[in-house]
């Protein structure tokens, strides 16, 4: 419990009515139809998009998260964080790909990617397990936050978490997509600046960098500083494991679970060159917020050494409860309510978009005007919030924890078809259908059936990754070669529309005879070696700022050259990119228009020709 | 109350280990509130115009 004066109770109360209120102005641009309600008109500049993919990957579980790895594996645990160098390939490989395909959500992805029967299915599926998820995201975050609160007020954790959780609800019901962007670019100001004071604070609470390193070489624990350290808690075959999810998933879409809330970031922004830079700045932004979280930990855990179960998970959180004085300790909780409000407004409205655009607008209401879209937007809105309070009732730490785990594993059998339909034209909807059938079955295998018989009780988790992957892999290859391949000339209008990487080249055959490309779109839409050793010096720059910044905060020399190599690797990636992310921008924004008609009439399907 | 050394800041005042009411608590949030009003009122104005 802590106690709050006059000043701290100033400005909680003062920027929360001033986070809704500058949000509630936006209700103009939301109401003129789903593309402004949904996707802000498509016009978004990177730089907006990009402070909501650093807002939306910070919630109030996460620093609850990164303590508990850092407190328990030193800097090493950065590379459990590291996860989000997903966004540094994706940037420039799938990003690129689903800003093309004009879709609103993943669900819609699916039906433009597939044909017949099993896209629907597939649209149907991903669809309703977003909304599903959202509700549950929602209501875990709530809880998450219900928990700060009781930590910090002694309130009860169905207060806390609900209570924030309704607030935000107004805003996302009135100003749609709008309040989420805007809301989040201030509340981004707001959490980076207090990540940066709160971390400081702690590392100099200590006595500064050199007093971190030299208590915990005299606590006989200097290994903590060394981010290549293995052993059998942290080892190799995981590090690289770690590492290949991360990075290689970015070539498909839907690797990681914060795909979903990106990708509708993606498709908000004005050009694919926006969508590249939005996706690449976010991913990085988290990246360094980690070091900075990192560094503070470490200086936590001098304070409080061996005391995960008392203070491991809640240092970061305990730095700012601990010493911010007053007037800042208010505007600290400011912050965990602004890093709560982000979280929720995505999830709101992602959730009620799909809810709108792929259950609502595609299966029950085709025709329905632009007016009655926002107006069932908002009514979904309001579904998935009630949702999400039912899911915040429900879920308990035991519940919490499997479910984290389940989800943990869905991704292990899904990863790789998550790429193989990015790159792969051959791979069809039903052997992505049977990939999501097997991997739910194959992942209950590994994790509760075979231990229970004695079977791989002591796998590690890189083992069960790898085992579920392999399990998985002949039954989507099974069923994706005895049933027929897409349609190819469907298959050749999107490979005209996403130009997408890997082995397409019957189809682009197709697409060169029939005409949906031409020469002089191949100039331009081509990929090549600029874009391979773009992508190289963009995963490059991703591990570079992260251990840069980290021991630039520890003040090693280490630090300054590293973070200066950042810079460079950096520049060299914008200096490879950027001319040609410029072109394809310019040459999609001739055919975007076609394109969205194309998207629209199918969605549209009653009185459509398609 | 903790393991941490306080910092001395010129201008602060120490009430049960915590610096109590100071220029700190005041100007950072009101500088952190500012920017973002900025940040938002331009955005409004920018689209808002363009709509």
């Amino acid at each position: 419990m802590i106690s709050m004066n006059f000043l701290d109770l100033f400005w909680i109360l003062f920027y929360i009515v001033f986070m809704i209120v500058l949000t509630l102005v936006f209700y103009k641009l939301a109401k003129k139809g789903q593309e402004s309600f949904f996707l802000a008109n498509r016009d978004l500049s990177w730089w907006m998009p990009a402070i909501s993919v650093y807002g939306t990957h910070t919630a109030t579980d996460t620093p609850v998260w990164i303590s508990g790895v850092i407190y328990t594996h030193g800097l090493r645990g950065l590379w459990y964080t590291f996860f989000s160098a997903w966004c540094a390939l994706s940037a420039f490989i799938s990003t690129k790909i689903f800003r093309r395909s004009m879709s609103y959500t993943q669900a819609e992805y699916q039906k433009l990617r597939f044909g017949g029967l099993g896209s629907e299915l597939l649209r149907g599926w991903i669809g309703g397990w977003q909304i599903f998820m959202n509700m549950f995201v929602i209501g875990w975050v709530s809880i998450a936050m219900g928990k700060v609160c009781s930590y910090m007020f002694g309130w009860p954790i169905w207060v806390g978490g609900p209570a924030f959780t309704i607030l935000v609800f107004f805003y996302v019901l009135v100003s749609g997509y709008w309040g989420v962007i805007v809301s989040e670019l201030q509340q981004g100001i707001v959490i980076f600046a207090i990540i940066l004071i709160v971390s400081f604070w702690g590392i100099f609470a200590v006595g500064g960098p050199s007093s971190i390193t030299g208590s915990l070489q005299d606590l006989g624990e200097s290994w903590r500083l060394n981010p290549f350290f293995f052993d059998s808690s942290f080892t190799v075959g995981w590090f690289l494991t770690m590492l290949v999810i991360a990075i290689i998933g970015g070539v498909g879409m839907g690797t990681s679970i914060d795909w979903y809330p990106d990708a509708q970031r993606v498709a908000s922004t004005r050009s694919i060159k926006d969508a590249a830079y939005a996706m690449w700045a976010g991913g990085v932004l988290v990246v360094i917020r980690n070091s900075l979280w990192a560094v503070a930990i470490l200086a936590f855990y001098v304070a409080y050494p061996f005391e995960f179960s008392h203070n491991g998970e809640m240092a970061w959180y305990r730095l700012g409860i601990d010493l911010m004085p007053h007037g800042l300790l208010g505007f600290f909780f400011v912050a965990i309510v602004a890093i709560h409000f982000s979280t929720i407004s995505s999830h709101l409205n992602l959730g009620a978009m799909y809810a709108t655009r792929d259950v609502y607008h595609h299966y029950i209401a085709p025709e329905a005007s632009e007016t009655r879209l926002v107006w069932v937007g908002r009514m979904n809105t309001l579904i998935i919030l009630i949702g999400s309070l039912f899911f915040s009732l429900m879920i308990g730490e035991k519940i919490t924890s499997w479910l984290i785990y389940a989800l943990w594993l869905m991704a292990a059998g899904l990863w790789l078809p998550n790429i193989l339909q990015v790159i792969w034209w051959r791979f069809n909807s039903w052997g992505y259908l049977s990939a999501w059938v097997a991997n739910l079955a194959i992942s209950w295998l590994i994790v509760w059936i075979l231990p229970s018989l004695g079977i791989g009780a002591g796998m590690t988790q890189e083992w069960q990754f790898w085992w579920a992957m392999i399990l998985c892999l002949p039954i989507y290859l099974f069923f994706t070669y005895i049933t027929k391949p897409e349609d190819k000339e469907k298959l050749a209008i999107y490979y005209a529309m996403t130009r997408p990487l890997g082995f397409w080249k019957p189809i682009r055959e197709i697409a060169l005879q029939k005409g949906y490309i031409t020469e002089a779109d191949d100039a331009v839409d081509s990929w090549g070696a600029r874009d391979f050793w773009g992508c190289v010096f963009s995963v490059l720059s991703y591990g570079l700022w992260m251990l840069g910044i980290a021991w630039l905060l520890l003040n090693d020399v280490k630090g300054w050259i590293i973070t200066i190599l950042a810079i460079i690797a950096t520049i060299i990636m914008y200096k490879i990119l950027n001319k040609e992310l410029i072109k394809q921008s310019n040459h999609f924004e001739t055919k975007q228009e076609d394109y969205k008609k194309l998207v629209e009439n199918s969605q549209r399907w009653i009185n459509s020709t398609n | 109350m903790n393991n941490f050394e306080p910092l001395h800041i010129p201008g602060t005042v120490e009430v049960m280990g915590r610096i109590d009411i100071a220029w700190l608590g005041v100007f950072i949030p009101a500088i952190i509130l500012i920017l973002s009003i900025l940040a938002v009122w331009g955005v409004y104005n920018y689209y808002n115009k363009k709509q």
